[in-house]
């Protein structure tokens, strides 16, 4: 299936510290791909530059065909980008204000009818609508980042470490929230170091060292050597006997 | 009794009028995290912007509004984009930018000798019509309700800014969480940039009507006002534009309160209330705890 979102040779990187070497990466059309690394692997300095936050140093980046290598933050988003942050909503903003946030670049007509559906899609926030973001439980903020990002109809969603910081029980939610979006027709590129994400992606990416080490459908990594010792350590040990 | 009732209602005009002449200042606080220390010299530069179309032409000082607010909006937006993107970009912007805005106040205060001299300068109070005002049995001057009329009406234009307008919605967003306004796409800098345009404007705003609340217009009133607003802003908490309105009024009352019962001391009232809020609560009366700043 061709790629919705297709990055080239990426390079980029902080001041004099270059972090990513060479990036390549793609995202099906309508899947789910999970981007795996430990800390400092460059996850979250990958997406930034995706999304222009940080500047691109060589490479490209196309989305649905266009390419958006050298174009700001605000055109990519607008281009049908999102990007959900670590953090993800406004603290300090209401529910409503968030979302109201989200769908910044939709047409004025289309504000509401798209927040009644973010609303129906997840009734929790419907019920704290008035609150601030800063005072929601951690599974509630991250379901009302997604909601936030949804707002803008976007193509496709980078997600940096949605389930960071949560108890098992609220990556269990963020799960459910990500397989709803995923119903909506929305692509997911999902940086994470938790493995239980690759077990609801379609495909996967390995970073170390801002290289990309692995990559393959998410079958084929959760059976690769090296991811299986890096990631699935508990779960080597008690492979079963086979070879 | 009677002095007791004419010492609240004038508060609560100069009040009024005050919150407009902090606002600005607090507007630019929340987005940039820059204390504009040539806030005032804004305000000056509006006050004689008033004068000469008043002394020259004639123009009666509310006809000085609409054309201010489009100059000094017009003077913010380059201003702007000369000078924060850069100073965000060094590795300590706060405290470079008390050194920035300090000079540009004083190269404003020295340009503004060099051309309208020290002499100082006034607009009549009658422009507004002669008859004062009769309000609960106290009498007060006409120009002191149209500074108070139009310190309301300036508070609750950024007011419907902030929370009715698309751009407005984006501003409260920098200020909540710059990073994360970044990250949602939201053009930071176009923002900004509107934020200190809207925030001198304000700052010139006020100055139109300094010369029948403040006293005589002249080059080296800026600073005073800076401290004044200064106050005001960390009363009414920082970084929180509308907590300017508690900031402004608790300024104004405490203003008349003082130059009718210990008019001696009311020069020091900005300082005092500096320090009476930060040492009683510094996060300012309306509780929001300032980030690190």
């Amino acid at each position: 299936m061709a790629d919705i979102l297709q990055a080239k040779g990426i390079e980029s990187g902080y001041g004099n510290v270059q972090v990513l070497w060479g990036v390549d990466l793609g995202v099906p059309q309508g899947s789910s791909v999970v981007l795996l690394g430990p800390n400092g692997a460059g996850k979250t300095t990958l997406l930034r530059t995706l999304l222009g936050i940080l500047p691109l140093r060589s490479g490209s980046i196309r989305l649905d065909g266009e390419d958006l290598t050298r174009v700001p933050t605000e055109r990519r988003v607008r281009a049908g980008l999102a990007f959900m942050s670590e953090l993800g909503v406004f603290p300090n903003l209401s529910v409503v204000d968030n979302l109201y946030m989200g769908g910044y670049f939709l047409p004025r007509g289309e504000v509401g009818g798209r927040m009644r559906k973010m609303f129906d899609l997840f009734p929790d926030l419907a019920r704290l609508r008035r609150s601030l973001a800063g005072s929601l439980s951690g599974g509630q903020r991250k379901m009302l980042g997604v909601a936030k990002t949804l707002m803008s109809r976007p193509k496709v969603l980078a997600m940096d470490e949605p389930s960071a910081g949560l108890s098992p029980k609220y990556v269990k939610e963020v799960l459910e929230t990500l397989e709803l979006a995923h119903e909506e027709g929305l692509s997911l590129l999902i940086a994470e170091q938790n493995v239980l994400f690759l077990e609801h992606a379609d495909y996967g990416y390995v970073l170390e060292g801002g290289r990309i080490v692995a990559q393959g459908s998410a079958m084929d990594l959760k059976s690769d050597d090296t991811v299986r010792r890096a990631y699935f350590g508990m779960l080597a040990e008690t492979r079963p006997q086979e070879t | 009794m009677n002095l007791l009732e004419y010492a609240l209602l004038a508060g609560l005009f100069y009040g009024l009028y005050f919150a407009l002449v902090g606002v600005g200042l607090n507007l630019i606080f929340g987005v940039m995290r820059i204390i504009n220390l040539a806030h005032g010299d804004f305000l000056m530069l509006g006050a004689y912007g008033a004068f000469y179309l008043y002394h020259l032409l004639g123009w009666n000082p509310l006809w000085a509004i609409p054309i201010e607010l489009v100059v000094f909006l017009l003077i913010g937006l380059p201003l702007y984009y000369l000078l924060v993107p850069r100073l965000q970009k060094s590795g300590d912007p706060e405290m470079l930018s008390f050194i920035l805005f300090f000079g540009l106040s004083q190269v404003i205060e020295a340009a503004a000798v060099f051309v309208f001299s020290n002499n100082q300068r006034s607009i009549p109070a009658s422009v507004f019509g002669g008859a004062p005002i009769n309000i609960a049995g106290q009498v007060f001057p006409v120009s002191w309700i149209v500074s108070a009329a139009v310190g309301l009406a300036g508070i609750g234009l950024i007011y419907a800014y902030l929370y009715h307008s698309r751009p407005g919605r984006a501003t409260r967003a920098i200020m909540a969480e710059r990073s994360e306004a970044a990250a949602t796409g939201i053009s930071v800098n176009r923002i900004s940039a509107l934020a200190f345009g809207i925030g001198i404007a304000a700052a010139a705003l006020a100055g139109i009507f300094s010369p029948f609340m403040i006293g005589a217009i002249e080059p080296s009133m800026g600073i005073g006002i800076t401290v004044i607003s200064f106050a005001i802003i960390v009363i009414g908490s920082l970084g929180n534009p509308i907590g300017t309105l508690l900031g402004g009024l608790i300024y104004g009352e405490a203003l008349m309160l003082m130059q009718t019962y210990l008019a001696s001391w009311s020069e020091l009232l900005p300082y005092v209330l500096l320090i009476l809020i930060l040492l009683v609560r510094p996060t300012g009366l309306l509780e929001r705890a300032v980030r690190s700043a």
